[in-house]
């Protein structure tokens, strides 16, 4: 069995997690063996952005793979707290992050059960009723595990034990959530481990040494309960600083180049990306009636301007006073 | 043999009960397995100098604020607490000018409820700056607190039952200043007042049918799911007009927070002073009533909760001993009901003087309309285990 290892902070200021192409799979469960399927899905890839990950960030995450408690990360919208899941996943399991990276979106009527496994009782109801008609219905019929398929948590749970390696889940926006959904998340955060009704003393569960590293995001839109917050982690993605924003622009620059389908490309110097943080950040000061812009929103920013730049020929200098894209890019009322 | 040492026990202790929720001692192990799993010493790849992780203060504030800050809006009195805690001189002149006789050395020496007065205090201090009081006074429709009390007298002139309130917003009526929120206020004690009951509901219990129709080859009747139903029933008393004016704001956050919780019954009722009692009967003048969805209206009994905002006289200065009596009488006689009852007074304990309010608390338990001692009493009241 292998645990994860620590991200390395080694003399870094910064990890940063490069673009990586990872490959896709359709993942089924099998009740009968107790595992998991992994059907690659030939030719289809998806790529996962670059992450620039800071010093106490990364300290916070190796705090969660050595404790075994969720993270539970808060901050601005688009401040890069749900694409931090999954730039650790392809930074851990490189191409095959997939098989070892589970999401689950949390919506106003998601339960707590629905991320462990849903059961299909009507297909179970159709199957009863013409059983009389259909032997292979009826077979079916009498086994509720042809009915059972594994959620994120589910997955997540066995992906590690049959690996031999952690997994890693993103648990995103739990605010969104009715307001019991947390504590209904107790035992499954505790134990890591849940039960499926359908069958009895049947659980799902991650082994000890194998406990997935899970992350949590929340807007902040409303308050957690105090037992669900005692069993997590901590960490507020800060406002960033400009040498901070300097470094992110820099990384995501290659990647925008390959976004736009161009092999040769004009470089934006030191001091054009500067002067573009810095404009950033007046902006971001500027009192405008709307809300400030996030990091997301200035790298779609910087996109636009990147590709004016290469189709238009526009000079960097000028368009990043051209008012009418700020407002645009950065969503500004005024 | 050499003294054990727990790494951070004394912060930990001192930090626990400053906010809310608490923390728990399992996140103090958190911290503690986290300092044994991770290598504290990491060696910079090309110059080779060892550095370590939680060297300097501002490493060693983020790594704890990873395991007991629960909440960001706390953060920048969790530093300063942090701060507190091991500083040793500047920062005790900095921020505890009148506090000097606390030194740090008596500070790390206290047990964690002693020492947490003195902060508190001077938190209290900092929410009420003069210029706030400045910035006020400007704002337009702002007018003198002298003039309101004026105004009052000749509204209610003929009229002394009616406890309604003057056209004009009190000069410190601001949000800004709000010593609890809203939100958080509702959802802790939301479900603290509920009672819950099962009931059926208009939706098939389609599982349930099936499992009956696999195991009968039939259905008998209809299955339904079955619902929660919760109600609670929430009584507050305001005391409005002379000196709770400049209360008036609580009040209507208290009244928003109640309308927040869903299938809450509320009934509002507002009194000078005191509720009147007359022939042994109070008599208690509506502010109006509200009931959120699906609530119902039920008698006061054990589940009610009832909420007294009142200053008890504190801001009189006098010791009224009519009042006392007719206060503790009143209490008794809400607790007779329920011991869901709070009195919230909205002065700062630390401004009493000797008066009305200062003796009463000997006899009634008060608190203080912010964010933790509001969540104090809602988690005393009802403990979560």
């Amino acid at each position: 069995m292998k645990t994860l290892e620590l991200l390395d902070l080694n003399g870094v200021l910064e990890i940063e997690i490069p673009r990586i192409n990872i490959k896709e799979y359709d993942i089924t469960y099998d009740f009968e063996h107790r595992k998991l399927n992994y059907n690659e899905l030939e030719g289809k890839s998806k790529p996962v952005s670059a992450y620039m990950l800071s010093r106490e960030l990364a300290i916070a995450v190796n705090a969660a793979i050595v404790t075994g408690r969720p993270l539970l990360i808060k901050g601005e919208p688009g401040s890069g707290k749900t694409k931090l899941a999954q730039a650790l996943a392809s930074y851990f399991y490189k191409e095959e992050a997939n098989k070892y990276y589970f999401e689950w979106h949390i919506k106003s009527k998601s339960k707590a059960k629905d991320g462990g496994y849903i059961f299909d009782h009507v297909g179970r109801m159709r199957d009863a009723t013409i059983s009389s008609s259909d032997i292979q219905a009826s077979k079916r019929a009498s086994n509720p595990d042809n009915y059972i398929t594994l959620e994120a948590l589910g997955k997540a749970f066995t992906a590690g034990s049959q690996m031999g390696k952690k997994t890693i889940l993103l648990i995103d926006e739990i605010d969104k959530g009715d307001i019991d959904f947390p504590n209904d998340l107790l035992l499954e955060l505790d134990e890591m481990r849940f039960k499926i009704n359908e069958k009895n003393d049947t659980y799902i569960q991650a082994p000890r040494e194998l406990i997935p590293l899970i992350f949590i995001t929340s807007n902040n839109e409303r308050e957690l309960p105090p037992a669900f917050l005692r069993r997590c982690l901590y960490y507020y993605i800060p406002s960033f600083n400009k040498e901070f924003l300097n470094k992110i622009a820099l990384v995501k620059m290659e990647e925008f180049y390959s976004d736009l389908g161009e092999h040769e490309f004009i470089e934006l110097s030191k001091d054009q990306l500067a002067l573009f943080v810095d404009k950033y950040v007046a902006l971001k000061k500027e009192e405008t009636g709307s809300k400030p812009p996030s990091v997301s929103e200035m790298l779609d920013w910087l996109k636009i301007l990147v590709f004016r730049v290469m189709h238009h020929g526009d000079k960097f200098e000028h368009l990043v006073d051209d008012a009418q894209l700020q407002k645009i890019a950065l969503k500004l009322n005024s | 043999m050499d003294k054990m040492v727990a790494p951070l026990w004394g912060f930990f202790e001192f930090i626990k009960n400053k906010f809310s929720p608490p923390l728990a001692i399992d996140q103090y192990f958190y911290l503690i397995e986290a300092i044994h799993k991770i290598p504290l010493v990491n060696t910079s790849k090309s110059s080779g100098e060892k550095k370590h992780l939680l060297e300097g203060r501002s490493s060693l504030l983020n790594f704890t604020k990873i395991f007991w800050l629960n909440n960001p809006q706390y953060e920048l009195e969790y530093d300063r607490y942090f701060n507190l805690f091991f500083d040793k001189e500047v920062l005790f002149e900095k921020v505890l000018p009148n506090e000097k006789e606390n030194t740090p050395e008596v500070l790390h020496n206290q047990d964690a409820t002693q020492v947490s007065n003195s902060p508190d205090k001077d938190l209290i201090n900092e929410k009420k700056p003069e210029n706030i009081l400045e910035d006020t006074r400007k704002e337009e429709g702002m007018i003198d607190f002298e003039l309101v009390l004026r105004d009052i007298k000749k509204e209610n002139a003929d009229d002394d039952v009616e406890f309604t309130r003057p056209n004009h917003k009190f000069m410190l009526a601001d949000k800004a200043i709000m010593p609890f929120e809203v939100r958080n206020f509702a959802q802790r004690l939301r479900r603290k007042v509920e009672t819950t009951e099962q009931v059926i509901s208009d939706r098939l219990d389609i599982p349930e049918m099936v499992i009956e129709y696999i195991q009968k080859g039939f259905i008998i009747d209809l299955t339904y799911e079955f619902d929660d139903a919760s109600y609670s029933n929430v009584v507050l008393l305001a005391d409005r007009n002379g000196s709770m004016l400049a209360y008036e704001f609580i009040e209507d956050n208290f009244k928003e927070s109640l309308r927040q919780i869903p299938h809450c019954h509320v009934e509002h009722y507002v009194f000078n002073n005191l509720p009147e009692y007359i022939d042994g009967k109070y008599q208690f003048k509506t502010a109006g009533s509200f009931k959120n969805e699906l609530s119902k209206n039920p008698q006061w009994n054990s589940k009610t909760w009832f909420f007294v905002l009142s200053d008890a006289g504190g801001h009189s200065g006098i010791v009224n001993k009519d009042r006392m009596t007719a206060t503790v009488r009143l209490w008794k006689y809400l607790k007779s009901f329920s011991d869901f009852v709070h009195w919230i007074n909205p002065i700062p304990f630390e401004y009493l003087n000797d008066c009305t309010a200062k003796r009463l608390q000997m006899m009634i338990p008060m608190s203080h309309p912010d964010d933790i001692s509001l969540h104090k009493i809602i988690h005393e009241a009802k403990p979560t285990i």
